[in-house]
């Protein structure tokens, strides 16, 4: 099942002309690694299974429960699955590209609903763009020059918005009953091809949607308030179990894969003035190595 | 993809697995029990849930028809053709021969995508390629019904180990019902020959592993007594999904009734799979 789970997002950009070659040989590489990881896996629990060697049996099922329970199914770094930097490393968080997101727990803004944030967002073949925002107030600047860039018709990222929404005006997904009822619309206003959403420990009165970049307010839907930690798991807020300590003055943006795999995650300082662009022309390095305009 | 309600309405969730084992020194006892998914594993959802494969596949099928797809059975696949007339986009010819009038015929597309098994006539047709490795020889039998049993650990994920006449896998399932994987070896560890891989030798042989406990079959499940190795047969067919994603052409595999694959052993917890 998820052989077809990694193919599908991959052909449907293929078909609708997005894809460099690349993106559709991360296929091959990312599955027969895992076809490899479960023979292995399953010749050695098979044997110890057969042999009837229960401390073997115990420990080969406990070295493998992750990968037993899917969760743990992960992918090595390829163009899709950038390997963190040795800072962002070190904050501590549970987030690893080519892996699925931890589960957390955060409050939608919009309507104060505790949500499932991994699940949260419907899949309909687009990627996430995630910013963590430690102080929306003091991030203004940043995120005013990081959501410009990104929703600039004339940029990367606005190019391919163009050429997917074209796409999607042709190739149009069909409408089905339970659509009415989800809303897919709320998570593509700004692109068929992202969905932005923004994650902050800022209180919800000392900010109003329409103090946003244009494009987190045409995101009103997935900007998300990490205040429910006793919800979570394990007692963490989202950032923490995500990406670790984060400072104050710190936004990191994380890039996830339609199929639900974290792709890229990187961080910046929101007092340094040139952060905003810099991030902004690092998340179009990150989708042009797998994905063209034309 | 919100798919997931129905199997969790009709699913078994499966928390804990015990280990059992027994010689004839030692009468079957229980040597383990263990959380299935430990806390250190981060899921919302730490158990496995099963349900019948048909059914997850008729989940598939019905989402596809609400989205226009919809997919036609039993045509053969045949071979393939790559047109190189515009370079910048090739175009894959299909040839397949129809289910109804079992006549020849092609169809064109951009993409074709072969997931029609181990043994893909996709992968046969294509240039060059080869399958590398073999199938295993062991031999399991498999069968699923509501037991009539004094076993204690009936609805608990089992692995019981008799040194005598080999294992037995036991997993819970809807309906009331439970599969056992039986293996299946010869006196002296030797392959078991196929007349003797019968419906009532593999019912035989998981009583003979669960001894002293009773075993009896109240009812046995449409799927009793397939058998499995890595090296089963299935048939090849075209499944063409038509409409809205045109320009791919899938090849899948058909089944045969009772075919499963080992990895049906284990099943994933629901968030990191149908729930997303």
């Amino acid at each position: 099942m998820h052989d077809s789970w990694n193919l599908a997002w991959k052909l449907n950009l293929a078909v609708r002309g997005l894809a460099r070659p690349s993106l559709l040989q991360t296929y091959e590489a990312e599955r027969r690694k895992i076809a490899q990881d479960l023979i292995s896996f399953d010749y050695e629990h098979a044997n110890a299974f057969a042999a009837g060697d229960p401390i073997a049996l115990a420990k080969n099922f406990d070295q493998n429960v992750a990968f037993i329970s899917g969760f743990g199914v992960n992918y090595n770094s390829n163009c899709l699955n950038a390997a963190l930097t040795p800072k962002d490393l070190a904050r501590g968080g549970a987030l690893r590209p080519g892996c699925l997101l931890p589960p957390a727990k955060v409050m939608r803004y919009i309507d104060a609903n505790p949500v499932d944030i991994q699940l949260d967002i419907p899949m309909l073949g687009q990627f996430r763009i995630y910013m963590f925002v430690a102080d929306v107030i003091q991030a203004k600047p940043f995120l005013d020059s990081f959501c410009g860039r990104l929703s600039d018709p004339t940029s990367f990222l606005g190019r391919l918005t163009t050429v997917s929404d074209r796409s999607h005006t042709v190739r149009r997904p069909a409408i089905t009953e339970i659509d009415t009822f989800i809303q897919p619309g709320r998570y593509t206003a700004a692109s068929s091809l992202f969905t932005f959403a923004m994650v902050t420990p800022t209180s919800k009165s000392a900010f109003e949607i329409d103090d946003l970049p244009e494009l987190l307010q045409q995101s009103r839907w997935t900007l998300y308030l990490d205040d429910c930690p006793s919800q979570d798991t394990r007692g963490q807020t989202c950032t923490q179990k995500w990406l670790g300590n984060l400072g104050l003055d710190e936004i990191s943006i994380l890039n996830v894969r339609p199929d639900g795999y974290a792709g890229g995650m990187q961080s910046w300082n929101v007092n340094d003035p040139q952060a905003g662009s810099e991030a902004g022309a690092w998340v179009e390095d990150y989708y042009s190595a797998f994905l063209c305009d034309e | 993809m919100r798919l997931a309600d129905p199997l969790l309405q009709r699913g078994v969730r499966i928390y804990d697995i015990c280990f059992w084992s027994g010689s004839a020194g030692k009468p079957l006892r229980r040597t383990g029990r263990e959380v299935h998914y430990p806390p250190n594993v981060d899921v919302l959802d730490p158990y496995i849930l099963l349900v019948h494969q048909g059914m997850i596949e008729e989940l598939f099928l019905d989402d596809l028809a609400q989205h226009g797809v919809q997919v036609a059975r039993d045509s053969v696949f045949m071979d393939y053709e790559v047109s190189k007339q515009m370079p910048d986009s090739p175009t894959v010819t299909a040839t397949y021969q129809d289910a109804q009038s079992g006549a020849s015929k092609t169809v064109a597309t951009q993409f074709l995508v072969g997931t029609d098994g181990a043994h893909s006539q996709v992968r046969k047709s294509m240039p060059g390629v080869q399958a590398v490795g073999r199938g295993s020889e062991a031999i399991w039998g498999v069968l699923d019904g509501v037991l009539d049993t004094n076993f204690p650990d009936l609805w608990s994920k089992v692995v019981i180990h008799s040194e005598d006449h080999g294992s037995v896998l036991c997993i819970p399932r809807e309906r009331n019902m439970t599969r056992l994987y039986i293996e299946l070896r010869g006196e002296g560890g030797e392959a078991i020959p196929k007349a003797r891989q019968t419906q009532e030798f593999v019912m035989h042989r998981a009583q003979q592993i669960m001894q002293p406990y009773r075993l009896a079959w109240a009812t046995v499940g449409r799927l009793s007594g397939s058998l499995l190795n890595t090296a089963n047969t299935c048939d090849r067919v075209v499944w063409n999904i038509q409409g809205r994603a045109a320009g791919c052409f899938f090849i899948l595999r058909r089944e045969k009734r009772g075919f499963h694959c080992r990895r049906c052993m284990w099943a994933c917890p629901v968030d990191a799979n149908l729930a997303c």
